[in-house]
């Protein structure tokens, strides 16, 4: 966490990336957190910059589609409407008007956003409401729907479920900040009085990391692999030494401490984290745990790989990252050993390694507050993530065996599909647009309501891919976004591609499928671009290696008149 | 905690605030005469002078203190 000093200095660094503009729309005063927000995110990699608009204009910001807001075109609008404004206006409500509250409040928001809908692109951030202790009616609040807390928390819900159905709304979860710093920390009632600042000045930078983590999301950055010690770390004591009755793993004593982290863990697991397990042992003694262990709540089947032998750590993070082909910058590694943590630090600079608290009492706490794992779409393909990359080490074995590589492939039986976008894969097809870094050609990122209006569009075709073969179904692995430029092309302006499908055929199969699809709406012509990044060097001469013409300046182009069809294993429903 | 301490500190607090080392302060500089001293920097201020002594200013004090010898004078009235 950076102090609200340090924030200030971010505000003075130059990024060399895209240019984010994010506009913050508040009903008290906002400058200071404008500038936490925009320090912040710098300070993360992040080339934000923010327009603070004047306080209490929301509504005539965003009714004027010639407002300041509009026309400052923002990527971003932050809307915070803070509870203590709202707790004036309930007080001064007749006692009748008060049980309407909640539901005119959330009106007023759904305005607000429909409103942005229709003068910008913009993507929504939602504060939810922290709280006011208001207690006018003590403890019987609770079943009075005339009180304020019942009021403010039915707002909090009706907010959730409303949120639902708006794509371009992502929430900001102030209450839970509330609740980590408490009351007192979070609103500073001298300070409101005299500045109208709703939130401490030492509790913006609270405010402020959260808003960053989500952006940080958006940017494409979120953690998909947890690279897990075990030793003191997942159970208590040293299972080599103390042996597997002698650990501390139950609902007893300190293995409680044990049996709640590997609870949360198992979550991230189910949310489509992948968790890994690098630890200095014997394997079979490793292991013996999750096999024989009865109170142990992750087994060998939620671990993705498990890697225990007496080589030092950071190699060990090195092969689990090769074999699982994701950047090095979306694992993070959780050790109670502070000589293992600094060592694969100083060897793995691009790894996230928690300073985790001394006493494991502390773990789930102190990594709850650590926020790391902030997602911004959730699709069900998520929970299958684990079972998808196990599969992947029966292919490796099936790989090792075979005599020739044509042999390998043939014999995994593969069958791909190709089908333009449908709603229930937009926010499949938004994450993969948002996580793949290395075969991606343009790496433009899509939110899900992006996705929607783009398969909306007549200007667009669209494509997505799924593989299986005889060890399981890889899902959804590939996304074509084609721009018709002319009567006779089209732009790719989005090709990528899960790593997980690199060297199958697949590349071939999805050009063959595009070459026909673009053939059947009538077009000749296709023009692709790849645009260089500091992960996708794989992808640089695609284009060249699937026979396109190089035109320079990146450009590439394939006429399909003569196209003659690429050679792949992989069977498909895009055959003539 | 003696008046010069206190001044010290509260010099020191403004280099970083104000954001200029080569401040030059005295009891009777003003926001007037510092030109990053605005209402927003002076919150800043009173923030890190209360996490920095473990005190509390009064809405009263925040409003009426606009020079530091005055914002030594609340602080030297609050600590030990």
């Amino acid at each position: 966490m950076y102090s609200f000093v340090e924030l200030k200095k971010g505000l003075k660094l130059n990024i060399d990336k895209h240019l984010l503009k994010m506009a913050i729309l508040g009903n008290t005063a906002t400058q200071l957190l404008a500038t936490v927000i925009e320090g912040n995110a710098k300070l993360e990699g992040i080339n934000l910059k923010v327009f603070d608009s004047d306080y209490n204009q929301i509504a005539f910001q965003l009714m004027d589609s010639n407002s300041e807001t509009y026309k400052f075109q923002p990527d971003f609008i932050l809307l915070f409407v803070s509870t203590d404004k709202l707790y004036e206006e309930f007080l001064d409500r007749e006692i009748a008007q008060k049980r309407n509250f909640a539901t005119d409040m959330l009106e007023q928001l759904i305005g607000y956003w429909d409103m942005i809908g229709q003068n910008s692109k913009a993507k929504i951030l939602q504060c939810n409401f922290t709280e006011i202790n208001d207690r006018a009616f003590g403890n019987f609040s609770g079943k009075i729907d005339v009180s304020f807390a019942f009021q403010i928390r039915k707002l909090n819900f009706l907010l959730q479920e409303k949120m639902q159905e708006y794509a371009s709304v992502y929430p900001i979860d102030l209450l839970s900040i509330q609740i980590q710093l408490g009351m007192d920390k979070w609103h500073n009632s001298v300070l409101y009085y005299n500045t109208k600042m709703t939130c401490d000045v030492n509790a913006l930078p609270y405010f402020s990391k959260n808003v960053t983590d989500v952006l940080k999301a958006m940017t494409g950055q979120v953690k998909k692999c947890v690279v897990l010690d075990l030793d003191n770390t997942l159970w208590g004591g040293v299972v080599g030494d103390d042996g597997l009755g002698g650990i501390e793993i139950g609902e007893l004593g300190k293995g409680h401490v044990f049996v709640e982290f590997q609870r949360w863990l198992k979550q991230l697991k189910q949310r489509g984290v992948l968790l890994a397990v690098c630890s200095k042992n014997n394997e079979d003694i490793a292991k013996e745990p999750f096999i024989s262990h009865e109170e142990m709540i992750l087994k060998l089947t939620d671990i993705t790989i498990f890697v225990a032998n007496w080589n030092d750590k950071a190699s060990n993070i090195k092969y689990i990252q090769e074999s699982l082909n994701i950047g090095m910058d979306s694992f993070v590694f959780i050790d109670d050993n502070i000589f293992e943590r600094n060592l694969v630090r100083n060897m793995i600079p691009e790894i996230t390694v928690p300073e985790m608290p001394e006493d494991p009492a502390e773990y789930l706490d102190f990594l709850q507050k650590e926020n790391l794992f902030e997602i911004i779409s959730f699709a069900t393909e998520d929970q299958e993530r684990t079972g998808q990359y196990q599969a992947e080490f029966l292919r490796k074995e099936l790989k090792n065996t075979a005599t020739s590589i044509d042999t390998y492939l043939k014999g995994l039986d593969m069958e791909g599909e190709m089908r333009t976008f449908e709603p229930v894969k937009y926010a499949r097809i938004a994450q993969l647009t948002q996580r793949s870094n290395q075969f991606n050609l343009r790496t433009v990122r899509y939110a899900e309501d992006d996705i929607a209006r783009i398969s909306e569009d007549d200007k667009y075709i669209t494509a997505y891919y799924t593989l299986k073969d005889r060890f399981g179904d890889h899902g959804l692995v590939s996304v074509i976004i084609l721009e018709k430029r002319d009567k006779k092309t089209v732009f790719i302006d989005t090709w990528l591609m899960s790593c997980r499908v690199l060297k199958r055929g697949m590349e071939e199969f999805v050009i063959n499928s595009l070459v026909n699809l673009v053939k059947k709406n009538g077009y000749t012509e296709i023009v692709g671009e790849y645009i260089s990044t500091s992960k996708n060097s794989m992808v640089s001469d695609i284009y060249e290696r699937m026979g396109f013409l190089n035109r320079g300046d990146n450009i590439y182009s394939l006429n399909i008149v003569d196209f003659i069809q690429l050679k792949t294993y992989i069977k498909g429903e895009y055959d003539e | 905690m003696s008046r010069e301490e206190i001044f010290t500190k509260i010099v020191n607090m403004c280099k970083v605030v104000f954001e200029d080392n080569e401040l030059i302060i005295t009891e009777e500089t003003a926001a007037n005469d510092i030109e990053m001293w605005d209402s927003l920097t002076h919150v800043v201020l009173i923030a890190e002078i209360e996490g920095s002594f473990g005190i509390k200013f009064k809405l009263d004090e925040i409003q009426k203190a606009r020079n530091i010898g005055e914002l030594v004078n609340i602080v030297e009235s609050k600590v030990d």
